[in-house]
């Protein structure tokens, strides 16, 4: 990983997190819109323009690639460079979570 | 200015780059008062007679190419957002806003998106205004150092430091227009983070 990779997505966005955490398996950008919602229970929306863009900055970066389409809509999964800057964030997380008392 | 028939009414307006949001809200009024966006070629907007209704407009600038936007269109569907037009680089769509949730009627969520929005306009716009800019000076330099030192300036050379003094003074208010709507994203940005 480059270090300019890991100043831009470490710590990451909350959106650009769950995108990349939910491209552990293959989706497009409304259903990933529509589990982060449930995920949250309304907290987090990722608007159209937002997840458009976020999608196509991670691909041209890397992070994640197109694996097919379906009914025009581009389906994406992340790549093994996506994995290593997503555990990363899931470790600082942790830390971070640990540090204010959780367990 | 009205149009052919009753039902059809075509209006004179100009936005500037920089305001899109304002433009947005025209086209979001205009419709609660009965009269529906139909299309515009930058400066005519035209509209039709229709129900009061309650819809939101958003302008994207998304700089994806006409010919590649299949996956942009069906994502923007997806979402609920009707298609409507591209007009200078700008999409323009239309969503019902009846009931809906004030963040499922923006088209983007955060502020970082939002300022990419901008930047790309200043980078697609600005670009071809300054290589306009450049050879208009270069091809005038002669003719503007002669009114500068004041060396026997003709009628013309006078028309040309006008000229390009007019083409600097418009691309310098339109680029400021620009740096203050997106300094009034960052901050209203940074106060809603």
């Amino acid at each position: 990983m480059t270090e300019k990779l890991r100043r831009v997505y470490v710590p990451m966005t909350e959106t650009g997190f769950y995108i990349l955490f939910c491209l552990r398996e293959e989706m497009h950008g409304y259903s990933i819109g529509q589990r982060v919602k449930e995920m949250t229970d309304g907290a987090v929306t990722i608007s159209a323009g937002t997840m458009y863009g976020t999608l196509s900055k991670m691909e041209k970066d890397g992070l994640i690639r197109f694996t097919r389409e379906e009914e025009k809509r581009k389906l994406y999964r992340i790549t093994a460079l996506g994995e290593e800057i997503l555990s990363l964030e899931i470790e600082r997380i942790k830390r971070l979570y640990r540090n204010i008392g959780g367990v | 200015m009205k149009g052919k028939s009753d039902s059809i009414k075509r209006v004179r307006k100009f936005f500037s780059i920089a305001e899109f949001e304002k433009e947005e809200k025209y086209l979001t009024d205009m419709a609660a008062q009965g009269w529906r966006f139909v299309d515009t070629n930058g400066s005519i907007y035209t509209f039709e007679r229709c129900e009061p209704e309650q819809v939101v407009y958003r302008l994207d600038f998304s700089g994806i190419p006409l010919d590649q936007r299949d996956d942009y269109y069906a994502m923007f569907r997806d979402y609920g957002w009707e298609y409507l037009q591209d007009s200078y680089g700008f999409s323009y769509f239309r969503k019902p806003a009846e009931g809906a949730a004030p963040e499922d009627l923006e088209i983007f969520s955060d502020g970082a998106s939002h300022l990419e929005m901008v930047r790309k306009i200043m980078l697609a716009k600005f670009t071809p205004m300054i290589l306009i800019l450049i050879p208009c000076i270069t091809i005038n330099y002669d003719k503007m150092l002669r009114v500068i030192r004041n060396d026997s300036p003709t009628r013309a050379d006078w028309f040309s430091v006008i000229g390009v003094t007019l083409l600097v003074l418009t691309i310098a208010a339109l680029f400021c227009r620009m740096l203050a709507e997106f300094l009034h994203l960052k901050k209203k940005y940074s106060k809603s983070a």
